[in-house]
């Protein structure tokens, strides 16, 4: 039993004083109106009757008394609003965790019925909210709470109060979300307090905690579904897991999206997708390929799969078009209706999880990347870029270095005219322009020589022996490196942000570094270089490699946007996307296709615009003006998650390799017992007045 | 035989209610005392605002006169007299009834001599014969405070009652002493002969009921009566009995004098049957002693109750020492009082 008074301690000390009023006005005489009588021998006698004669009468007025003190009692203790909590803390502080990730979207609670779960909601989201409602209800006023929701990020709502008001109030600010799960930020948002740190000075003796830890329960309302999280202690933190979510839940999900034009021909238009049963039963499922997305989307394909659980299906869809398109692919459980034109995803009767019912893709039109060389001369170059498949990306323009102190240069370098430059030993210099701006507003690559900014050598001409390179960078994608051979290289380190790439004997000989949006990619080591003489000598034996046309088409992929020249960019819901706006356009629209939702945002001079609102998944538009046609851009937000759109419940949490197990029993909410106490008041009440009327 | 009080249903009364007590000779300038309320600083009650009603005319009327002239006062003993009357005395007196014979000591008087049994026995005999001699009627009023409640007050009703036995008395030639109890019934006359009327109901015009004086406890207005009067005869109180020292130490002092006792009670309605509810502060008009009370149906029910064993206790106190007992309510005629009640206990024939 717990008391959460309503009034403060001075007035409940002055409401203790109620029943001893009471007391009080019971012996003070009512206001009784005089009337003279011819004698008070036989009313006195009545009187003496009732008060002499029977025991009863006494205990009459007794009783009147009795009742009227438990009155004020009940009331009194209604005020003190006993409760009976459902989960006791066992510290003063809790921390509520609750996931707001797109799994909290499942709908799977509505399944449950009135006597499995004390709430009423129609996705786990509104069931954590009423859960931790509850629980706040429950609090005592000697307990501080704090509230942290969480997807891919924290977010603190409400840090450490006692005051009940204000945690609902944060509590109703509560969002649901498409993101992803990351649980790592919430925990260190939470463990602040319960695990203070140290000053971090190293070597300080006298560097001691500086804050005493406050020991907290840290109640996490989640589905489970995210990884599990090695680099946390708990510490202090006493851990409380409360699953939301049904035991068998029933999704079917898009787990891959893409479209994609081949290279060699591009006006074929490759759509794949992967479908996965995550969880339940084998089902059958009917994939529609649609171009376009909302009411004006035009049916193009579909295909009708069954799909055993856990196992995945992939469809593929081909189709012929040179033109930008827009693709949105969905799963039904019903039979396709060719006319509606609609878009049905999901089945409130066999799936839980909507988000992931449908996927977006874009393609852009076909256009052909433009690079400019600036060389004296690299023979091994010439041929990478003269592939066949290079060449019908790309269009190249060699320059001679001189043309970098031309005004031409200057000119197209500010425009951004290119979409890469590369710059085989030589490049711009700061004092070489007139404007100042000394590099240009395009993704570049350095070969043997360094941006004029940032960019230092860190050995001298060496032999390079390479030690590793980083395969999972876009860049160096299907290509092989230990094999090569380099005659001379010198080490290279570039400004905070510089990803290293390769890493030889002599320090990083290849990184990437981000540059306002975009990005330099410098090699340390030449292609070929100068002899004595001035003839060329070959340094490396990479341009005899495979991996050299593999290496330049990546580049000519990622650096000149050969990939976005093909497909629209797919980033997960609440991504940063980074847009590269031409030079010219003072501002942009980008609008959600089919949400209706758009939004004006200025263009710097650098032309980067970083845009956050993608929370909805959809197909995100950026045009010049909202009702141009011209479309500068394309890209889409998609869930494609199977972490979360796996919906089965975790049974137990893995934080710092600490197990912590689901709890069986649903959170009960706080039973509250002052409406029983007044109940009682007002019934003794009726009865005192019943006695009161037979009274003498 | 009149019927009980407490099973009588009365008509429902509006309050408590005082009347007032002026006689049809009490001049109009001459206005009555506060009631005991206004003597208090309370505000006056409804009964206490009808304290002021009209004249209720004659105390006795021409048309019951001439009945009661035709009636006679009872007396179940036989009492002496002080002078020659219309009833049989214990005495030997020198009526025509014969009574008995006695043997003849000297100093009797020689008229008394048996001469007829003197020749035939040859010895003197006295022959006796009844004495008679004339009745004591005494009517005591009961004028405390409480009697000037209901309407007729009952000292009104007491007043009538009491002139109209001594009416008839005076008819008969009884010795009637008809008072108020307390200091003023030292000068109440004692009247003889019918021409005397017309001072007894001078007597009660003349009095003031809300003179203070009158409100005086019953045993005390007996014992000033029984120091006055020593002799024998019918004393008939007229009273409400209500007094907390007690009725039963008054009428056993009466009955110590060998006095042939009537106790007419005089009954309000109102008393019978509390016509309020409601939280109240009784004030008692005689001792202004307070009882706060909250009326209640239920406590009404158990007052009526108290007042009927109340009456059934004095009628059985009566009973057992031969006295009569009539309860009288104020809201019965005088008339059907005498005529049927009074002559049908006996009192009156």
């Amino acid at each position: 039993m717990t008391f959460a008074p309503i009034v403060t301690p001075w007035l409940l000390g002055g409401l203790l004083l109620v029943p001893l009023g009471i007391a009080a006005l019971y012996f003070l005489k009512l206001r009784r109106q005089p009337v003279a009588v011819p004698s008070t021998l036989l009313w006195t006698a009545v009187n003496e009757d009732s008060h002499v004669n029977s025991l009863l009468q006494r205990l009459r007025r007794s009783v009147l008394l009795a009742l009227q003190l438990a009155v004020a009692g009940l009331v009194l203790f209604a005020l003190l609003r006993p409760s009976i909590d459902g989960v006791s803390t066992t510290t003063q502080r809790r921390i509520f965790l609750i996931d707001t990730s797109a799994s909290m979207n499942a709908s799977d609670v509505a399944k449950l019925d009135g006597e499995q779960i004390d709430f009423e909601g129609t996705s786990r989201l509104d069931i954590a909210r009423q859960r931790i409602a509850a629980e706040i209800d429950a609090m005592r006023d000697s307990e501080t709470a704090m509230l942290i929701a969480f997807n891919d990020m924290a977010e603190t709502l409400q840090p450490f109060t006692s005051d009940r008001r204000r945690l609902r109030t944060a509590l109703s600010r509560v969002k649901p979300s498409r993101r992803v799960t990351d649980i790592t930020g919430a925990l260190r948002a939470a463990d602040g307090l319960a695990n203070p740190r140290r000053t971090s000075q190293i070597g300080d003796a006298n560097d001691v905690q500086v804050a005493d830890a406050l020991p907290a329960d840290l109640i996490v309302h989640s589905d489970g579904g995210f990884d599990r999280v090695d680099n946390f202690s708990l510490g202090n933190l006493i851990p409380r897991f409360v699953p939301v979510g049904v035991e068998s839940p029933s999704n079917l999900a898009i787990t891959q999206f893409s479209a994609a034009r081949n290279v060699e021909s591009i006006d074929q238009i490759e759509v794949f997708g992967s479908i996965s049963n995550l969880c339940g039963p084998r089902r059958t499922v009917v994939a529609t390929l649609r171009g376009g997305v909302g009411a004006s989307a035009t049916f193009l394909d579909a295909t009708e799969l069954t799909i055993d659980p856990d196992q995945t299906a992939a469809v593929s869809f081909a189709l012929q078009s040179d033109e930008a398109m827009e693709l949105s692919l969905s799963l039904s459980h019903q039979p396709l209706d060719n006319e509606s034109g609609g878009q049905r995803t999901g089945d409130a009767a066999g799936d839980d999880l909507a988000e992931d019912d449908i996927a977006y893709a874009a393609l852009s039109p076909s256009r052909v990347v433009r690079v400019l060389i600036v060389t004296p001369g690299n023979k091994p170059l010439q041929i990478g870029l003269d592939t066949p498949s290079l060449s019908g990306v790309c269009r190249t323009e060699i320059v001679d270095p001189s043309f970098l102190s031309t005004d031409d240069f200057e000119r197209r370098s500010r425009r951004g005219d290119d979409d890469l430059i590369i710059f085989d030993r030589c490049g711009p210099t700061l004092e070489g322009q007139s404007s100042g701006v000394a590099m240009p507003r395009c993704n570049t690559m350095w070969i043997g020589s360094l941006p004029p900014a940032g960019w230092r050598f860190t050995s001298s001409s060496k032999p390079v022996n390479i030690i590793d390179f980083d395969r999972t960078d876009p860049l160096l994608q299907y290509v092989e490196l230990l094999s090569l051979l380099i005659v001379q290289g010198r080490g290279i380190a570039g400004p905070e942000g510089t990803v290293d790439l390769v890493t030889s004997d002599i320090g990083t000989v290849m990184a990437a570094a981000p540059r306002d949006g975009l990005t330099d990619l410098v090699l340390g080591f030449d292609l070929i270089s100068s002899g004595a003489d001035g003839g060329s000598l070959i340094n490396t034996n990479w341009y005899a490699e495979r991996s050299w046309p593999v290496f330049l088409l990546n580049v000519l992929r990622v650096l000149g946007g050969a990939g976005d020249a093909t497909a629209a960019a797919s980033y997960r819901p609440g991504s940063t996307v980074s847009l590269r706006i031409p030079a010219g356009t003072p501002q942009i629209t980008i609008t959600r296709r089919g949400g209706e939702a758009s939004w004006t945002l200025p263009v710097p001079t650098t032309g980067l615009v970083e845009f956050v609102h993608t929370d909805q998944t959809g197909l995100y538009v950026v045009q010049a003006e909202q009702n141009d046609d011209d479309v500068l851009q394309t890209f889409c937000v998609n869930l494609l998650d199977r972490v979360e759109s796996r919906l089965s419940v975790a049974d137990a949490l893995d934080i710092g390799y600490q197990p912590i197990p689901a709890e069986t029993i649903a959170t009960e909410g706080q039973r509250e017992y002052w409406p029983l106490a007044i109940s009682v008041a007002l019934g003794l009440l009726v009865t005192e007045w019943l006695i009161y009327g037979r009274r003498i | 035989m009149p019927s009980s009080p407490t099973t009588e249903s009365f008509p429902p009364a509006a309050s408590f209610s005082q009347s007032p007590e002026r006689s049809p000779e009490q001049s109009p300038e001459r206005s009555p005392e506060r009631s005991p309320e206004h003597a208090a600083g309370q505000p006056p009650s409804a009964a206490g605002q009808k304290h002021r009603e009209a004249d209720p005319g004659p105390l006795l009327p021409p048309s019951l006169l001439a009945k009661l002239e035709r009636l006679e006062l009872v007396s179940r003993k036989v009492f002496r007299g002080q002078i020659k009357g219309e009833r049989r005395s214990r005495r030997r007196g020198q009526s025509v009834e014969f009574a008995d014979f006695r043997n003849y000591v000297a100093g009797d008087d020689l008229r008394m001599i048996d001469w007829n049994l003197y020749a035939r026995l040859d010895q003197l005999f006295l022959k006796m014969f009844t004495e008679e001699e004339d009745l004591h009627f005494y009517a005591l009023v009961d004028a405390s405070a409480s009697m000037r409640f209901g309407s007729p007050s009952k000292f009104h009703v007491a007043s009538q009652l009491a002139a109209s036995l001594g009416y008839v008395g005076l008819c008969r030639g009884d010795r009637v002493a008809a008072s108020v109890l307390g200091p003023h019934g030292r000068r109440v006359p004692v009247l003889r002969g019918r021409s005397q009327f017309a001072k007894m109901t001078d007597y009660f015009a003349d009095l003031d009921p809300t003179d203070p004086a009158h409100n005086v406890h019953l045993i005390d207005g007996v014992k000033q009566f029984a120091a006055r009067n020593r002799g024998n005869g019918v004393v008939v109180l007229i009273t409400d009995l209500l007094d907390k020292r007690g009725y039963q130490s008054s009428l056993r002092l009466l009955l110590g004098r060998r006095m042939d006792i009537v106790v007419l009670h005089v009954i309000a309605p109102e008393e019978m049957d509390p016509p309020m509810t409601g939280d109240f502060r009784l004030i008692d008009a005689e001792d202004g002693e307070a009882a706060e009370m909250t009326l209640t149906p239920h406590v009404n029910q158990k007052y009526r109750l108290r007042f009927s064993q109340f009456c059934r206790d004095a009628k059985s106190f009566c009973a057992q020492r031969g006295m009569i007992y009539i309860p009288v309510r104020t809201d019965v005629p005088v008339e059907t009082v005498v005529s049927h009640y009074l002559r049908g206990r006996g009192v009156i024939r």
